[in-house]
């Protein structure tokens, strides 16, 4: 009777163990392919001729079960393109400032709004990554030409593993706060 | 035991509820460091800073502060090449003034460029054009942007072009400063904050 017990408990652990090491097994060897990647969303802010930078928006979906990472953007619109983060950090004291006093706000220690560059963004397994104002975005350095409302231009992102995808991203007017179909 | 036990979920779900106010509790004392300047309007109890200043709008025309009494004033300070959070929060600010007709003639919108040697005032005319909302860009010689910098303790850090950055790029604090109808400062916004946030903040100062 024991030894039944016993046998039925490895044999459990053995079926159980092969069901979820499996996939997880598989998916250590499968890359993440163009196929598994997904983008949708794409826009970018306009720029005048006065401007030699802007940014670019997009939402990046991976079907896959691996996780991947988002490691470098190509455009025929910029001389270089990056991604960044809008980053809050702490704000340096201008020279001279006063000290805080009790009858005034004591203005925020992380206040200062500055762009982090991001060498990798990691797009989850079955997860989504969105690039949007106030968080994540492609800087666009070195503007070929000005971009118009309607005008649309190319973003071709090479993911970790070497997938790489290209979206069409509408220009959209410098106010937009999201995507507009 | 029956008796005890005959709604273990709902035991589960009290517990979870308690994880989950626990886990609440923890992030927003962590994130929210500061009451002062919050995503919440916050009435200024004392007016101790602030102040007039002089500076030149988008049509090369001198601008004082005290040229907008009578109206409600929202001050921001960023650069017009700021790719995203400047952009960000001046739509923020055009969406909250959509919401209140009046603003259109008792509001007006100061955008104050911190980055004088790339935001002319033919660049600022550009700008300020793009955005649906009564707006003045303003810059100066750099005397006059640190004097109205360090007024409203805002503060900004150019930083030089280099490895991570092609360009020049400016760092910058992104309250929004609401002046009442005297030019006296009333609430702060952060940047982020929402319409809704703002506009309640224009709504009171307006009445």
């Amino acid at each position: 009777m024991f030894r039944r017990l016993a046998q039925c408990f490895v044999w459990s652990v053995a079926v159980l163990s092969a069901a979820l090491m499996g996939p997880a097994a598989a998916a250590q060897t499968a890359a993440v392919t163009a196929s598994d990647l997904n983008l949708s969303r794409a826009w970018v802010r306009e720029a005048s001729a006065m401007q030699s930078s802007t940014g670019a928006y997009l939402v990046v979906t991976n079907t896959s079960a691996r996780a991947t990472a988002l490691v470098a953007v190509k455009t025929p619109a910029a001389a270089r393109a990056d991604v960044h983060e809008t980053s809050m950090t702490a704000r340096a004291p201008m020279p001279g400032m006063d000290g805080e006093r009790g009858d005034v706000p004591a203005m925020g220690s992380a206040d200062m709004m500055s762009m982090r560059k991001v060498e990798r963004l990691v797009v989850p397994a079955h997860g989504t990554v969105a690039l949007k104002p106030g968080g994540y975005h492609v800087m666009l350095f070195g503007l070929v030409n000005p971009l118009h409302v309607g005008d649309t231009i190319t973003l071709t992102l090479t993911f970790e593993g070497g997938a790489s995808k290209t979206v069409t991203a509408k220009v959209l007017g410098r106010a937009a706060v999201a995507y507009q179909p | 035991m029956t008796r005890r036990c005959n709604h273990p979920w709902k035991s589960a779900a009290a517990l979870a509820l308690l994880v989950a106010i626990a886990g609440c509790r923890r992030t927003s004392s962590a994130s929210v460091p500061d009451a002062a300047v919050s995503a919440a309007p916050v009435e200024l109890k004392s007016f101790d800073f602030g102040g007039d200043f002089t500076l030149t709008n988008q049509t090369g025309a001198v601008r004082h502060l005290s040229d907008f009494r009578g109206r409600v004033v929202l001050l921001f300070f960023g650069y017009t090449s700021c790719p995203d959070a400047c952009p960000l929060a001046m739509s923020r600010i055009a969406t909250a003034l959509h919401t209140i007709p009046e603003s259109s003639d008792d509001v007006r919108t100061l955008f104050i460029s911190v980055d004088r040697e790339r935001d002319t005032p033919a660049v600022l005319a550009d700008y300020v054009q793009s955005f649906d909302v009564p707006l003045e860009g303003l810059t100066g010689t750099r005397q006059q942007i640190d004097d109205v910098v360090h007024a409203y303790r805002a503060a900004y850090e150019i930083v030089p072009a280099d490895s991570q950055h092609p360009t020049e790029e400016v760092s910058h604090t992104t309250y929004i400063y609401l002046l009442n109808r005297a030019g006296r400062l009333r609430y702060i916004f952060r940047g982020t904050a929402a319409p809704d946030t703002s506009a309640a903040g224009v709504r009171a100062a307006l009445d």
